[in-house]
């Protein structure tokens, strides 16, 4: 199959991945280098302090913010190609290997619940549009209109205020009361801030489905497989179900790279100890070199997510792969 | 003995604007073999009549009447028994060329050959054998196309292998010759004509040439009711009604005259004959009362008070 | 008006069932002719043989490859970006369905506003009025000025795209088969407008369609289109009485045997009484025709225009495709072939390709 897409095309939104990859880290490095305030002058008003100016000079100087812009730009990107991704002003540990500790314990979290969410908004979506007009599609509606109505962070409050506090099933929150080899100490932990986070990206997703089947319903071909006498389940899952998940798939690898950013709530709540609240942290003092590497990770997610919705999509859709073939 | 018999069928929709009647009261009977042309503009209905016909419409409709098909009523068949029915005995040509756009051309005609009970040697022996009989000289290079990688003609070609694939005994075409040119129109009929010569067909167009070309009957709709019906050589020759006279004479061949205004909306119909706002010779009486059939002989009925 | 020179336009295509290798096509082979203030020509072929393209060519909606398209003294090809632009509101198109030649989310009334505001800035007293005018003229009723196009049927929303197209004060219509999604009476409504409109306002038109019946009624020359070459062109009476070129003697009279289909004799039974001999003057002459004319498409007629156009003529010269290997005949034919005046203002392809297309 993917010889039969290409190897161009491949190489193409490869190429085109990396362009925004880079784009995008530029962009990053420089907004973040015009943000007001910096990290000694914060880490000072903090205990009450003024930051004398000798010491904020000394202090860039050290950090080598003090050099001229493009230069401390090349001196970024290179340190990105050999893996240096420079040192947290905060924590003084390389900001890689934070951050592939902290990243670790996110998709933890964010795998599960996207194939969750998708599995579950996608089911749910294909039920309900199937069965436009009955009981089951007003309520599956209804009830998903108010699951999404109601931000993640009170869904998080709620799941631990009945489960944790009130039966006292599931711990109150953090992870690593146990070795995180134990695996059913991980579930445990994890559960309630995966349930959340699903139950945050399953209406949309459900939205897309439910509105793409009932398009998908109304083509004629649906009416000439009915006229053939195909078994109702048949038409769904050959014919309904195939068509009508393609205008999702690209929304939904979009959503897991959202979570993402979304999951800073969860985690929050949950004292889940994951890149979110990592970046919070980083955002509050002005840990430039955190941040650079937290942004860094978070586009390199957002285009590996569309990059696999991409070389999806044709394996899907012939429609796609002759003009791919034809481009 | 008539293949199918409707019997003053009515389908209603309920919409916001409350019950719309997109089919009133149809007559209908269709004779083994005979070929039915069903005549109408957009919205006259003709399209609800055939998927009345096979039960495919939306599950809100109410469906009135009796639609009798060798003595068994469709619409009081059980939906499995209605399943079997579908494809086996009633095969539908759907409009707009209707194939799944994911599935190779071969994958669909497998599938229903399938369903009409080949095994899987059969259906792959017989596939291109259909094929053929549909005018495909190279089958297997259709069989391995997508409809995207279809031309028009050729579209309409496989749509019409599928719903061949049971063998039916009656076989509805809707609107198989739309868009198409005229080149691949005149295929199409032909096609038609040659592969039904053993098959009732209810054709469903607003193609009155096409119509004349395949079908031994006529019936014109307007605004959901039946106007005229009868066999084709009178109706071409003797139109009746007002309608149908304007039809023939709005033909680009028959010089192109205009009907002047357009259909009512099925939701405000005016009252007495629906089509005497636009009727050049419409009398007092048209405006007050609604016509009914009337039987002017020659097993040809007409639906204007000029026939009492 | 407008002079067209040796125009081409070729697309890169890659779907083609057989070869996913690229492959260029020629959707409209060197097309010449030229078109009269006032005149109306129509442009006929079956789908396939590349007259939309020629259309979008002559609107510079697609670029051409080669050649001259040459307006009013003005050289198309040559223009670009504001120059371009600016003589875009001159050659106005009407697209075949209606419905989506409009804006669904914006009102006929501004859809006619924004074409008349293009024309010379105007207040919104002056553009309501203009607009209700251009509405009057194609006979729609004022009551339509603040609907949208999806509560509109076809007939109507095709209406509307004209006054949006004669807003501009357009020197040439190109209307793209404006009636083949309408119904026929309304398809009669929309035709006998666009002949009023002729008369009064002296528009030129390049009528595209694929019926021929319509073409004869509508327009003064016709030329027909194959494979997208030229393959005829002349005065309408005189191409639809004497049809010289094998294509178009085809399209005339679609011999309705051709194809390996089962059963001739049971069906010809069935169709062969056609009523009305004088009013279906198409029909008689197809029935007429039949068996007589030999085609250019006999043989294989089912499979025409199936897959691309290239696969078409793969498919179309096989049997002589040996041949052609030996001696390139087809290709050598191809490039010398030249439109020829049969009789005065009647131009056939060259007589001596047709042996190849028979």
């Amino acid at each position: 199959m993917v010889l039969e897409i290409g190897n161009r095309y491949i190489l193409r939104r490869f190429f085109s991945g990396l362009l925004a990859f880079l784009l995008s880290i530029t962009l990053t490095f420089f907004l973040l280098r015009s943000l007001p305030g910096d990290y000694m002058t914060d880490l000072l008003l903090e205990i009450g302090r003024y930051a004398p100016p000798e010491l904020v000079a000394s202090f860039k100087h050290e950090v080598g913010l003090d050099l001229p812009l493009p230069k401390q730009y090349l001196l970024y990107l290179t340190g990105i190609l050999k893996g240096n991704w420079g040192h947290s002003f905060e924590y003084g540990l390389p900001v890689f290997s934070l951050i592939r500790e902290k990243l670790y314990w996110t998709l933890v979290l964010l795998l599960p619940s996207t194939l969750l969410s998708a599995g579950l908004g996608i089911g749910l979506g294909a039920c309900s549009g199937w069965k436009n007009g009955s009981k089951t599609d007003a309520f599956l509606l209804h009830s998903l209109v108010f699951v999404g109505a109601v931000p993640s962070y009170c869904w998080g409050f709620a799941g631990l205020f009945i489960f944790s506090f009130r039966l006292g099933l599931l711990p109150f929150g953090g992870y690593v009361s146990l070795p995180s080899t134990e695996p059913a100490g991980l579930f445990r932990h994890a559960l309630l801030p995966v349930l959340t986070l699903t139950l945050c990206s399953v209406p949309g997703i459900y939205y897309l489905m439910r509105n793409s089947m009932l398009d998908t319903l109304g083509e004629d071909y649906i009416l000439a497989a009915r006229a053939r006498g195909f078994s109702e389940s048949r038409i769904l899952f050959q014919h309904a179900l195939p068509n009508s998940v393609l205008p999702v798939l690209t929304m939904t690898s979009l959503h897991c790279a959202h979570m993402l950013a979304g999951s800073v709530f969860i985690e929050t709540v949950f004292a889940w100890p994951g890149l979110g609240l990592l970046t919070f942290s980083a955002l509050e003092a002005h840990d430039l070199p955190l941040l650079q590497g937290i942004f860094l990770v978070d586009t390199l997610l957002t285009i590996i997510a569309n990059l696999t919705a991409d070389l999806l999509y044709p394996l899907i859709d012939p429609r796609i792969r002759s003009r791919i073939r034809g481009e | 003995m008539e293949l199918i018999e409707i019997k003053s069928l009515k389908v209603t929709f309920p919409t916001e604007a409350g019950p719309v009647r997109a089919v009133d009261c149809v007559d209908l009977q269709l004779g083994v073999r005979e070929k039915l042309g069903l005549i109408g503009e957009t919205g006259s209905g003709k399209s609800v009549l055939t998927h009345a016909i096979l039960r495919l419409l939306q599950p809100d409709a109410l469906c009135e009447g009796e639609i009798l098909y060798q003595g068994r009523n469709l619409l009081g068949l059980a939906p499995t028994e209605m399943r079997r029915l579908r494809g086996r005995e009633l095969a539908l040509i759907p409009q707009n060329r209707a194939l799944n756009p994911l599935q190779t051309v071969g994958k669909q005609l497998l599938e229903t050959l399938r369903q009409a009970g080949y095994s899987k040697k059969e259906a792959a022996a017989k596939m291109p054998e259909l094929l053929r009989s549909v005018g495909a000289i190279d089958p297997d290079s259709w069989t391995k196309a997508y409809p995207h990688e279809c031309s028009g003609g050729m579209c309409e070609r496989i749509v019409i292998a599928l719903s061949l694939a049971f063998s039916p005994s009656l076989l509805l075409a809707d609107e198989p010759t739309k868009g198409l040119d005229s080149l691949n129109r005149a295929r199409i009929i032909t096609l038609l004509g040659a592969v039904t010569r053993n098959q009732a067909l209810l054709f469903i167009t607003h193609d009155l040439e096409a119509a004349a070309m395949l079908c031994t009957r006529l019936a014109l709709m307007y605004a959901g009711e039946l106007v005229e019906l009868g066999d084709k050589d009178t109706v071409f020759e003797n139109p009746l009604h007002p309608y149908t006279r304007g039809l023939l004479f709005a033909l680009p061949a028959r010089g192109m005259q205009p009907i002047l205004g357009r259909s009512p909306p099925l939701t405000a119909l005016p009252d007495g004959c629906r089509f005497h706002s636009r009727c050049p010779g419409a009398m007092a009486r048209c405006r007050r009362q609604h016509p009914p059939l009337f039987d002017t002989g020659n097993r040809h009925f007409c639906r204007c008070w000029l026939y009492v | 008006m407008l002079e067209v020179k040796d125009l081409t336009v070729s697309f890169m295509t890659g779907p083609s069932i057989d070869k996913d290798r690229k492959q260029s096509l020629r959707a409209v082979d060197r097309v010449s002719f030229s078109l009269k203030k006032g005149e109306a020509l129509g442009l006929v072929g079956e789908s396939g043989s590349g007259k939309t393209s020629l259309g979008l060519a002559l609107l510079q909606l697609i670029r051409p490859t080669f050649g001259s398209v040459c307006f009013c003294g003005i050289e198309l090809t040559a223009l670009d970006g504001r120059a371009l632009r600016e003589i875009r509101p001159r050659i106005q198109p009407l697209f075949q369905d209606p419905t989506s030649s409009l804006n669904p989310c914006m009102r006929i009334g501004t859809s006619l506003e924004e074409a008349l505001r293009l024309k010379a800035p105007l207040s919104k007293e002056e553009a309501r009025t203009d607009a209700l005018k251009l509405m009057e003229l194609v006979e729609l009723e004022p009551g339509l000025y603040s609907r949208y196009p999806f509560q509109l049927s076809g007939g109507q929303n095709q209406r509307a795209a004209l006054a949006r197209a004669l807003a501009l004060e357009p020197d040439l219509l190109v209307a793209d088969e404006p009636t083949s999604a309408l119904d026929v009476s309304v398809q009669a409504q929309i035709l006998g407008l666009l002949q009023k409109l002729r008369q009064e306002r002296g528009l030129t038109l390049l009528f595209i369609s694929h019926d021929l019946e319509v073409v004869k009624k509508m327009c003064d020359r016709v030329a027909v289109m194959h494979a997208g070459k030229l393959v005829e062109l002349g005065k309408t009476e005189e191409v639809f009485k004497n049809p010289t070129h094998p294509c178009t003697k085809s399209l005339l009279f679609p011999d309705l045997e051709v194809g390996p289909v089962p059963t001739k004799r049971s069906f010809s039974k069935a169709a062969a009484r056609i009523p009305d001999e004088k009013g279906f003057s198409g029909l008689a002459a197809w029935t007429a025709a039949r068996g007589k004319l030999n085609s250019c498409f006999s043989g294989n007629g089912p499979e025409i225009s199936g897959f691309s156009l290239l696969s078409f003529l793969k498919e179309k010269f096989k049997p002589c495709k040996k041949r052609m290997q030996q001696e390139p005949r087809w290709e050598n034919a191809n490039k010398n072939e030249e439109l020829v005046e049969i009789s005065k203002g009647h131009w056939v392809l060259s007589p001596s390709s047709f042996s190849i297309l028979d």
